[in-house]
């Protein structure tokens, strides 16, 4: 199963003087169960694309095609679709109105017509995978919490119904830098308990770099690269063209090659990187 | 962006035209005076000075007639509601009748009468705030307030209060669709079923905006403090007002249109 | 020169009285740039507040040396001496356009028609926004905001800009124009600069850095002297630049190895190694 757009073109005022290809010509594969990396620069198109994935936008042209249902703006067929995937909005705390957490999660899991014992127990589960206590947190305000717990509420809020897609849109905007690292994990873990798939849409390179395997990139409404997130990063000249920046990792290591450094790293990621890093000095002999 | 593009009335629509360029509470003064002549006026035939002021208004000002029309969308409802009602339901001479509905002569000029009274105060305020920006519109609500200050009507801080509700309008529309997205992705379905469930259904977004206004209020009142701002201290103004020869103009024009008016009403 | 002289505050809360801050000296030199960092909840936003005047400590004296030899001072008037951007770019924007709303502050100050037009003019020129002089808000970009934010506050002349996270809704686009424009500020007009931040590439910028914790100064140096002290990483809950982490590991094979904040100060201090 997967998610597939075929040829997809979105176009804002169709046929008015002003009209304006947001999306152009994407074609895109993402496989159920991936970690996949959406990128590039702002206005390239990455909201529009996002919101094709479940039915807030239907393509001008080209089809959505979420495992065998093509989306389309028919009630039933969007119903299945949202029930299937998950949008994280940015900064989705703003989407709070419960009087407890409790009522913010179970929300969705209501709306799709879970029963009192499926809520109960989604509501449990999701907050226990973005590592919050139920016990404690659940009959708080979701409005007295830190930004950090917020946010994972409201992740929590998408995941509770189960979807097997989920998108998250700058999931670790605006959260200090402990959180972030740790909301990504979590839906790491999530991801290899429960095959989810995982979209992330990030202007952070180094998050990429550290948890996404594959990576889309979008240029100008178009896909400039599909695939590794390591060849991607590899090749300097189209991450500049793509008006993205290379990964901490990446950097480090070029650095250390353009000067002619007999260290050599891993360079896909921070803490691989650190782990080669101390096996090469050992190699070098150093004392 | 479709909420926030369709908001048209109270829009403004820049331009160089001696329309725009001319002051603000002179055009101000200018719709009120005509909205009273619109209403004094008691038969279709006496709003012909008001037309030609208003379309020699909008000829001048160069703003696209596509424009005015878009400012007439919002309350076409309105418009067809009312004329329909007076056309149907006034009593008179029958000069149309399919079994108990009739069309009676009266009803028909009294439905004409109407519409040319509905539009004719809709285009009237159409061109006023589409050839003068929000601010200085605002100023010029200020200057028409500033006698009663006396009496303790805080103008300057109402055109302020004024001015800040539009500068947010489009922001708080645009969060409105946000939050809209956001629940739809929930599972959240907006206007379906019953009116109790429809209402029920607001709660979610309502909510959300309530609480980001409040935050926004808060910010906002802390960033105003930062740069100097202190409740009923006074302020110098950035736009200067001066009279020009256009203003008299305008004001003779509308002087004569709507004195055409009441004199044509008691007179003729 | 901004000095701090044993700064307190602190709130009444339904649960008693809580100390936000506690002590704090500092002294900010004029034409500076300093970050303050820390732990959310640790008193940032409160010492950026402090040091504008927009708040008023309970106890000790925030003020603004005048003249250094007769030690004249004064206290800090926001906006004229200190001039404050926000984080949310849409949050601070007062009026219906550009040009209106780098007016706003000035209208405050109360001065003539023509210092205005004059003082609008320049700031429009100075961060390049004439072209949307009569753009409203929300058809801006978030850095454009902010730009605005940041010139309806210059033109009120201040000697000093603090900027309270004024970047972290943006994205990295957006953040280096920004931050950009505050460093040519800084170098050009020789205003002094406080940032608080929790972006690495900010805290680097800066000559000083004030580390908050549990509203105490835990450290007042420069961002090497911090970095370098894990204690104080670790009580500022401080991220390390992965090339510092990386100098960490080298210095345990070689000890003289120098802390690096950047991959090129890394790679090369590598190479003078072998």
């Amino acid at each position: 199963m997967s998610i597939d757009l075929k040829n997809v073109d979105y176009v804002y005022d169709s046929g008015e003087p002003f009209e304006y290809f947001a999306l152009r010509g994407i074609s895109l594969h993402i496989d159920e169960g991936a970690f996949v990396g959406v990128v590039g620069r702002t206005g390239s198109g990455k909201s529009t694309l996002v919101e094709h994935l479940n039915g807030l936008l239907f393509p001008t042209r080209g089809d959505v095609v979420v495992d065998d249902e093509i989306i389309s703006n028919d009630r039933k067929v969007l119903a299945k679709v949202r029930r299937r995937v998950g949008i994280v909005f940015q900064y989705p705390e703003d989407q709070f109105f419960a009087e407890t957490i409790f009522e913010e999660v179970a929300f969705g899991c209501r709306n799709y017509g879970f029963s009192k014992e499926q809520v109960d127990e989604s509501v449990h589960r999701a907050m226990k995978t973005v590592g919050l206590d139920p016990d404690h947190f659940l009959s708080l305000s979701p409005f007295q919490l830190s930004g950090g717990e917020q946010r994972r509420v409201a992740i929590a809020s998408i995941i509770a119904v189960g979807q097997k897609y989920i998108v998250l849109d700058e999931p670790t905007a605006g959260l200090d830098s402990g959180s972030k690292l740790a909301v990504l994990a979590e839906l790491e873990t999530l991801r290899q308990a429960t095959h989810v798939t995982v979209i992330l849409v990030s202007h952070n390179m180094d998050e990429v770099a550290e948890f996404c395997k594959q990576v889309i990139v979008l240029d100008d409404g178009a896909v400039a690269f599909q695939g590794p997130t390591d060849t991607f990063f590899s090749d300097v000249t189209l991450v500049e063209r793509t008006g993205l920046e290379l990964p901490e990792s990446y950097r480090l290591s070029r650095a250390l090659k353009a000067c002619g450094s007999a260290l050599t790293v891993n360079e896909a990621s921070t803490e691989r990187m650190l782990e080669s890093l101390k096996l090469s000095v050992s190699d070098l002999g150093g004392a | 962006m479709a909420l926030s593009r369709s908001f048209v009335l109270g829009q403004h629509y820049p331009g160089t035209s001696i329309v725009h360029r001319s002051g603000a509470l002179v055009k101000l003064v200018s719709t009120i005076t005509l909205m009273i002549g619109v209403f004094v006026a008691t038969k279709t035939a006496q709003y012909v000075p008001i037309v030609v002021l208003l379309v020699a208004g909008i000829l001048v000002s160069r703003i696209p007639l596509r424009f005015f029309a878009r400012g007439l969308k919002p309350i076409l409802f309105l418009i067809v509601l009312t004329v329909v009602v007076q056309m149907f339901f006034t009593p008179g001479k029958i000069i149309w009748q399919v079994g108990f509905v009739h069309i009676t002569r009266e009803g028909l000029v009294l439905a004409g009468f109407i519409l040319c009274r509905l539009v004719l105060l809709t285009l009237v305020s159409v061109l006023l705030t589409a050839s003068t920006s929000p601010i200085e519109l605002t100023d010029a609500v200020s200057d028409l307030l500033k006698p009663l200050s006396h009496i303790g009507v805080p103008s300057a801080e109402i055109a302020l209060v004024m001015s800040i509700a539009m500068r947010f309008v489009p922001t708080i529309l645009e969060e409105t669709e946000r939050i809209i997205r956001a629940q739809v992705s929930r599972g959240a379905r907006i206007g379906e079923g019953s009116l109790v469930m429809r209402m029920k259904s607001l709660i979610p977004i309502l909510i959300p905006l309530f609480v980001s206004s409040f935050r926004r209020a808060d910010d906002l009142a802390v960033a105003m403090e930062a740069r100097g701002f202190r409740v009923g201290d006074p302020r110098t103004r950035y736009h200067a007002r001066h009279f020009q020869s256009i203003d008299v103009f305008i004001l003779l024009g509308t002087a004569a249109a709507v004195s055409g008016v009441i004199l044509w009403r008691l007179f003729l | 020169m901004i000095r701090l002289d044993k700064v307190s505050y602190q709130i009444e809360t339904s649960a008693g009285a809580v100390q936000v801050l506690r002590d704090i000296d500092l002294e900010l030199p004029d034409g500076s740039i300093s970050a303050i960092v820390g732990p959310n909840g640790s008193g940032k936003t409160t010492l950026a507040r402090l040091v504008s005047g927009l708040l008023r400590p309970t106890s000790g004296n925030v003020q603004l040396l005048l003249d250094a030899e007769t030690h004249t001072v004064t206290d800090v008037r926001p906006g004229v001496d200190v001039g404050l951007v926000f984080q949310n770019p849409d949050n601070q924007l007062v009026a219906t356009t550009v040009e209106d709303d780098i007016a706003f502050g000035l209208e405050n100050l109360q001065l003539s028609h023509g210092e205005m037009v004059q003082r609008v003019e320049d700031v429009l020129r100075l961060l390049g926004l004439q072209p949307f002089r009569d753009y409203p808000p929300h058809r801006l970009s978030g850095g454009q905001k902010q730009k605005v934010a940041i010139a309806g506050v210059l033109a009120m002349k201040p000697s000093f800009l603090i900027l309270d996270e004024a970047t972290s809704l943006l994205d990295p686009t957006n953040r280096r124009e920004v931050m950009q424009t505050v460093l040519r500020l800084n170098h050009e007009l020789g205003i002094g600069v406080v940032i608080v931040t929790h972006l690495l590439d900010e805290v680097l910028v800066a000559s000083r850095v004030c580390v908050l914790a549990d509203g105490v100064l835990a450290a007042w140096d420069s961002p090497r002297a911090v970095f370098s002290n894990p204690a104080i990483v670790k009580r500022g809950e401080l991220v390390l630049p992965l090339s510092a982490r990386a100098s960490f590991l080298l210095q345990e094979h070689w000890t003289d190895f120098p802390l690096c904040l950047t991959p090129e100060e890394f790679a090369r201090a590598t190479c003078q190694l072998t």
